[in-house]
């Protein structure tokens, strides 16, 4: 795919945002498909195979959890889901039902270009290696392969950048900040519930027992960590 | 508005009248008591008297007729009882039963009409005990017979039958009056707890009921009560709901009108300098309109609110280090003893009080001068100064109230501001149990202060 200008998908039953955003992401470079439900959305994934979905929540038919949910089951591909209401528990459904980050209605353009870039981006930092070990977690960021144990774990791009993050400092207690930082191109103000939602869908892939992990550990009052 | 002035407690009127009946009724029926014993029962000794000293006066006039006769020696005989004395007057002279009496001990009257003749009968007291005086003239021996009957035991019985319906009067009075308190405490007590629920409710306690209240006099009262609060709930819930609703329906217009005029500001250039003009205008109110659909919504959910969804710790020196280091010409001191203080507490919300005080000096007052962070005892401060003409005392609380239009307000316009800034800082700031208040600054502008409980460390 390379060379070739970037898709998205937006998933939103107004027609006037839709339209606005065709606008606004074309000017962008992006190749713009739509789907004005869930149904409709999951089918348009499987036919465009875009870079990037932006998910309108609020949907007629299935919700938008539902189709974060029904998307993950075929792809990894990076979910921003769109909250009219910004409130805990739509965000954090949203972001358990598999969505990679979220932004508030209405959002400016700069704005949400910025968070589509952020997802968008290579698995792993610049000038960090290929290959990382950690324990018995091997990184092949060329590849985007990840196993534990010897077995192999498919994760999410935000999911392998985040466990990447952590594995390639073995050791090191990552705050919440640094990490919004580091993996989702958030300053100080983002939200850290993001992170706390990304390591629970991480610790459900890589650890036996979710609720006492052994590799991805909280240090409380201070962040995570990877142990070597 | 004048009231007529209080009148005393309804417990404590049912109190006294209780009281006063009880006295009443106990005082007629002892006194009643007291005077009918009293009379029977002298008039019963009166009679005994009579009948004695007659008996007496028979058998004394018999030893008189003898002219040997020993006076002292029938006296003796005739009073051996102890609680009798005998007086005779013969030939001239007194002769008595007892040193203790003499012929004084007898009424003047009473000696003068038993010697003129005719029997008399009297109360006297000899050296204060009561006495019953019985004279008894004698004629066929030229004599009298005087007996006196000791009534003490008579008296004492009586003092103590006087003393136990007092008493018993008392008693009787103070029951009447406990009566009354009970019946008083009772017959208010659904009283009180209408005034407990009513208070509660203008506290804003919306679980408020009175369907405790069993009493079938209070069936109407309780269950309109109980209507009144659950309309009055409903009422303040779909307002609350409503603002929320309409904030949330504004925002998808919104989006599209933000992203389209995105559209149109990347095309700047190709418009006609009146275009641009008009474009400008456009995305100035339309970030206005956006903020008061958030403030509204915010407003919305404090009003809804009254604690704080699952706090979480944040480290408030921090948080107003990053929103106020970019601000030209501010002065920030933190005092190091606040630096690792933690506010447990709502981020977003915090960040926003800090904004909206920043906002506010900007638009109202040119600017602000200085942002202070210090710790009060268990409590941190925050205060933003302004170079403005500072808040006249008579609007200070009214700066914090909704779309307030103050003289501050009016003076550079509308600003863009939402009028609801303040209002926003206040409800947030309650929420997160602290306060906020403006004073003078020291060098002349507004001070805004905002107090917020620190996490015990």
């Amino acid at each position: 795919m390379a060379g070739m200008a970037p898709s998205v998908l937006v998933v939103d039953d107004d027609d006037g945002i839709r339209s606005s955003l065709r606008l606004a992401l074309e000017d962008q470079g992006y190749r713009v498909h739509e789907a004005v439900d869930g149904e409709s959305a999951v089918e348009e994934l499987r036919a465009t195979a875009p870079d990037v979905v932006i998910l309108d929540l609020m949907l007629p038919g299935i919700d938008g959890f539902e189709c974060c949910r029904r998307m993950r089951r075929t792809s990894d591909v990076p979910v921003l889901i769109v909250s009219a209401r910004g409130d805990s528990h739509d965000v954090v459904a949203g972001l358990e039902a598999g969505a990679d980050d979220y932004i508030r209605k209405p959002y400016d353009v700069p704005e949400l270009a910025a968070r589509l870039r952020a997802l968008r981006r290579r698995l792993r930092p610049a000038d960090e290696p290929d290959r990382v070990v950690a324990a018995d977690i091997v990184i092949d960021a060329n590849r985007g392969e990840v196993s534990v144990a010897g077995r192999p774990v498919q994760l999410t791009k935000t999911e392998f950048r985040l466990l990447y993050e952590l594995a390639s400092h073995p050791g090191r207690v990552f705050s919440r900040e640094i990490l919004l930082e580091r993996v989702w191109d958030y300053g100080y103000l983002g939200d850290a519930r993001i992170v706390d939602v990304h390591i629970g869908r991480l610790r459900a892939k890589i650890e036996q027992d979710t609720t006492n992990p052994s590799r991805l550990v909280t240090v409380r009052g201070f962040g995570y960590k990877i142990d070597g | 508005m004048r009231r007529p002035p209080l009148r005393p407690t309804l417990a404590l009127r049912i109190t006294v009248s209780f009281a006063l009946g009880a006295l009443l009724v106990s005082s007629a029926v002892a006194v009643g008591a007291y005077v009918i014993t009293a009379r029977l029962t002298e008039q019963e000794q009166q009679r005994t008297a009579m009948r004695q000293a007659y008996v007496n006066a028979s058998l004394a006039r018999a030893r008189l007729r003898d002219p040997q006769a020993d006076l002292p020696t029938i006296l003796g005989q005739l009073t051996s009882g102890s609680s009798t004395r005998a007086v005779i007057y013969s030939a001239g002279r007194w002769y008595s039963s007892s040193l203790l009496v003499s012929r004084d001990a007898l009424p003047q009257q009473v000696r003068e009409q038993a010697l003129a003749g005719t029997p008399v009968r009297a109360w006297t007291r000899v050296d204060r005990s009561p006495q019953i005086v019985v004279g008894v003239p004698l004629p066929a021996v030229d004599s009298a017979f005087f007996q006196l009957f000791d009534v003490s035991p008579l008296e004492r019985t009586l003092n103590t039958l006087r003393n136990v319906l007092v008493a018993t009067a008392a008693a009787a009075t103070a029951a009447g009056a406990g009566t009354g308190w009970w019946a008083s405490r009772r017959l208010t007590a659904p009283l009180r707890a209408v005034s407990a629920a009513a208070r509660r409710l203008a506290g804003g306690d919306f679980d408020v009921t009175l369907s405790e209240q069993r009493d079938v006099e209070l069936a109407d009262l309780v269950a309109s009560f109980d209507s009144m609060v659950a309309a009055l709930r409903s009422r303040l819930e779909r307002d609350a709901r409503f603002a929320g609703d309409v904030s949330h329906e504004l925002r998808s217009p919104l989006t599209t009108l933000r992203t389209s005029l995105s559209v149109l500001q990347a095309r700047r250039e190709e418009l006609s300098s009146r275009g641009r003009d008009a474009l400008d205008l456009l995305a100035g109110e339309l970030d206005r309109f956006e903020r008061l659909v958030d403030d509204l919504l915010d407003i919305s959910r404090a009003d809804a609110a009254d604690r704080l969804e699952d706090p979480e710790p944040v480290r408030i020196a921090q948080l107003v280090r990053t929103l106020v280091d970019p601000v030209p010409g501010c002065r920030l001191v933190i005092d190091p003893a606040v630096e690792d203080g933690v506010v447990l507490g709502d981020k977003r919300r915090l960040e926003q009080v800090v904004r909206n005080l920043l906002d506010n000096a900007d638009r109202h007052a040119d600017g602000v001068t200085a942002v202070v962070v210090r710790k009060d005892e268990d409590q941190v401060e925050v205060r933003v100064d302004d170079a403005g003409p500072g808040v006249p005392a008579e609007e200070r609380e009214l700066v914090f109230d909704r779309f307030t239009r103050g003289r501050r307000a009016g003076r550079r316009g509308s600003a863009g501001g939402t009028g609801l800034g303040l209002a926003l800082v206040r409800e947030h700031v309650r929420l997160h149990g602290g306060s906020a208040q403006v004073t003078d600054a020291p060098d002349g502008g507004a001070r805004f202060t905002v107090r917020l409980p620190l996490r015990p460390s």
